[in-house]
């Protein structure tokens, strides 16, 4: 089992800093990287998967740094990038034997693997589909496949949801719990229903900064008692809108409003104490 | 070689330059065949067209064949007059030449009749050449050329075939290393720009080993590309115009190789041409993998290096060189070793431009040049290649 450690890992684009002062370990299990866009999630995704180096801090696999293992932890590696290229004219199996070749699988055990991944994907029926022709949703799961073609260790995967329908996304994310069982999963997403029902730890990042972790449970005891839910008018609903950060406004069928508000003090006298979810948690640590 | 293969079939998955490289050999084929169907022979008040022209010629050259002395050439010229041009067209392609392939080789390198351009009246009428052909007997200038063409033993063949194959072998390899351009434009570029680098420098073998394999196959597209042309070309002249002449002296089939220092047969030269060209197309694709690691579009990348390819060779050569040259000049320190040096150098480097060197212009050069030329085509493809790596390796 491969045990990734980042120690103080920090990286700078022109003096601004992505990522910053970043210690965690992984083991096994699926891991959520959550933070608003910008927050450093995927510069610190293409540090682990050794795309980008760290400008100070080192990243360890084991008792060894990345960037002296070279192909040696690539091996380990399966990498879903945010923005997943492919090439157009190729058709599926072209593309997965192509990548399998890059990850150094023998190609007896490739042609297996490919079959065995493309059944577990659902794409066994347009294996010789050019890759142009196939939905979003589809090449995400491609994406998925190549990622799994070495069977790695450690699975990198950026915005795996991105741009999925409703049932895509259920799909994929059963497929991550499957995937989670035996390796590292490294997830980033700024979907928080996705990390809700997949992850067993969260990273909350912020300007490039880790602001909190641990599991969705312990994470939302972090914020218990910050959670409030108030019955008000429309327009005291609007105002409360701009004085505090609000998780959710739902209309009721008697013309009032429910508002979920996060305040560490309760923002009326009114207001009840509500059961925190991973959202509150989100919104409490990434400032509204 | 797996990868290697995969790579070269990422290469040629374009089928629209595939079908531009076979236009490009198809129009050289049909320069060539319209080149030798043009031909026209007149032998002892014999005319021969097409290929019996060829086979006239030929047979005529024979009787001429081996080392070209004055005796010779006053032969040929006493016996078949010079040469001018039977029809005066506006293009100068459609113009026809009179006489045969001896008289015409004598007329056009020992003459300047056929830059005169001038047909006298009644040329055909006997011997009247003496006349009007006075610079062949007369000059000083062609005395020496003829005292040089006895010094070192000049020797005549049938030569016209490897005229043609090296006009048109020349013009072939600028054609295909524009169409190597194209080709090799995308191989990195195409990754930044479809992002699948990220996928591809995570994997086991995205950062060393395919980044050979691309290199690789873009050299063996280059090298099969170049060498189908090459044969291609040869095995049509060999067809056509027979491999007669390969022995004669390569001075008479390119000036330069007069002033090579090297005593040169037409086959030993196009050997050297060969090898010339074979580096044009190697450098050509270094320096155009190093544009397509530099830039995110593959049509950045080919166009920077067309800039490179052409306009910058042209630059070198001729302005900043002729500017170099009247600086010296007029400051009076032509003659001193560092104004020298410094032209030298600048002619080294154009030689050793893929333009030129598909011109082969090493031919002809001293031959201490050689090994600058060379010294500096290693370098600057090693540079790039070493480029290459640490560009892609930075990703986007």
């Amino acid at each position: 089992m491969a045990r990734l450690r980042l120690e103080n890992v920090g990286k700078s684009y022109k003096g601004v800093p992505a990522v910053a002062e970043l210690e965690y370990t992984f083991h096994k299990g699926i891991y959520g990287l959550l933070g608003a866009n910008g927050a450093g999630k995927t510069t610190l995704i293409r540090m682990i998967v050794g795309v980008l180096r760290p400008d100070f801090g080192r990243i360890l696999c084991g008792q060894q740094e990345i960037s002296s293992m070279g192909g040696e932890y690539r091996r380990m590696l399966g990498y879903l990038p945010q923005e997943f290229g492919y090439y157009p004219g190729f058709t599926v199996l072209r593309y997965l034997s192509y990548l399998a070749e890059l990850k150094a699988v023998p190609p007896e055990l490739a042609r297996e693997r490919i079959e065995e991944l493309l059944e577990q994907v659902g794409l066994k029926e347009v294996k010789k589909e050019r890759m142009k022709n196939l939905s979003g949703g589809m090449l995400r799961r491609v994406g998925i496949a190549q990622a799994m073609l070495n069977d790695p260790k450690i699975l990198v995967m950026d915005e795996p949801t991105a741009g999925l329908d409703p049932r895509e996304r259920i799909r994929f994310r059963n497929l991550i719990t499957s995937l989670g069982r035996e390796r590292t999963v490294i997830l980033s997403s700024h979907i928080v229903s996705d990390m809700e029902y997949a992850a067993d730890e969260i990273l909350l990042m912020r300007f490039g900064r880790q602001v909190a972790d641990g599991s969705v449970h312990k994470l939302c005891q972090t914020v218990s008692g910050k959670v409030w839910e108030s019955m008000e008018t429309p327009e005291t609903a609007d105002r409360l809108n701009q004085q505090f950060v609000v998780s959710s406004v739902k209309n009721m069928e008697d013309g009032t409003i429910c508002v979920r508000i996060i305040a560490d003090q309760r923002p009326r006298e009114h207001a009840v104490p509500a059961e925190p979810g991973l959202e509150d948690v989100f919104l409490y640590y990434s400032g509204g | 070689m797996r990868l290697w293969v995969m790579e070269i079939r990422k290469i040629l998955g374009r089928p629209i330059l595939n079908l531009g490289l076979c236009l490009l050999m198809a129009f050289l084929m049909f320069a060539f065949w319209v080149d030798a169907s043009k031909s026209r022979a007149e032998i002892d008040g014999k005319v021969y067209y097409g290929i019996s022209a060829i086979e006239a010629n030929r047979r005529l050259a024979k009787e001429y064949e081996g080392n070209l002395t004055l005796e010779k050439i006053e032969q040929i010229v006493g016996r078949f007059g010079l040469s001018g041009f039977i029809r005066q067209e506006e293009q100068e392609f459609s113009r026809v030449r009179e006489g045969n392939f001896c008289n015409q080789w004598v007329t056009n390198n020992l003459t300047d009749f056929y830059d005169t351009k001038e047909v006298p009246e009644r040329f055909m009428e006997g011997r009247r050449w003496q006349e009007y052909g006075k610079h062949f007997l007369q000059t000083e200038q062609l005395r020496e050329d003829r005292k040089d063409c006895q010094k070192k033993e000049m020797k005549f063949g049938y030569t016209e075939g490897w005229n043609y194959f090296h006009g048109i072998w020349s013009w072939s390899v600028l054609a295909l290393n524009v169409w190597l351009i194209l080709i090799a434009a995308p191989v990195f570029s195409e990754e930044y720009n479809r992002k699948t680098i990220h996928v591809l420098l995570a994997t086991a073998h995205g950062t060393w080993k395919d980044v050979w394999a691309k290199i690789a196959a873009c050299m063996a597209v280059a090298i099969t590309a170049f060498l189908a042309v090459t044969f291609l070309l040869f095995g049509i002249t060999a067809a056509v115009y027979g491999l007669d002449g390969l022995t004669a002296s390569a001075g008479m089939i390119d000036f330069r190789a007069l002033f090579g220092g090297m005593e040169l047969n037409v086959a030993q030269f196009s050997l050297l041409t060969f090898g010339a060209k074979l580096a044009a197309v190697c450098l050509n694709i270094c320096v155009t993998l190093f544009f397509s690691s530099r830039c995110r579009r593959s049509m950045s990348a080919a166009v920077f290096r067309l800039l490179m390819f052409y306009p910058l060779s042209w630059l070198m050569n001729e302005f900043i060189y002729q500017m170099l040259f009247d600086l010296i000049y007029d400051n009076g320190i032509l003659y001193e070793f560092w104004g020298w040096l410094s032209l030298d150098l600048l002619s080294v480097l154009c030689i050793s431009t893929t333009y030129y060197l598909s011109w082969s212009a090493v031919i002809g050069v001293p031959p201490n040049w050689a090994g600058a030329v060379f010294v500096v085509l290693a370098a600057v493809m090693t540079g790039c290649i070493w480029r290459v790596f640490v560009n892609y390796r930075k990703g986007e």
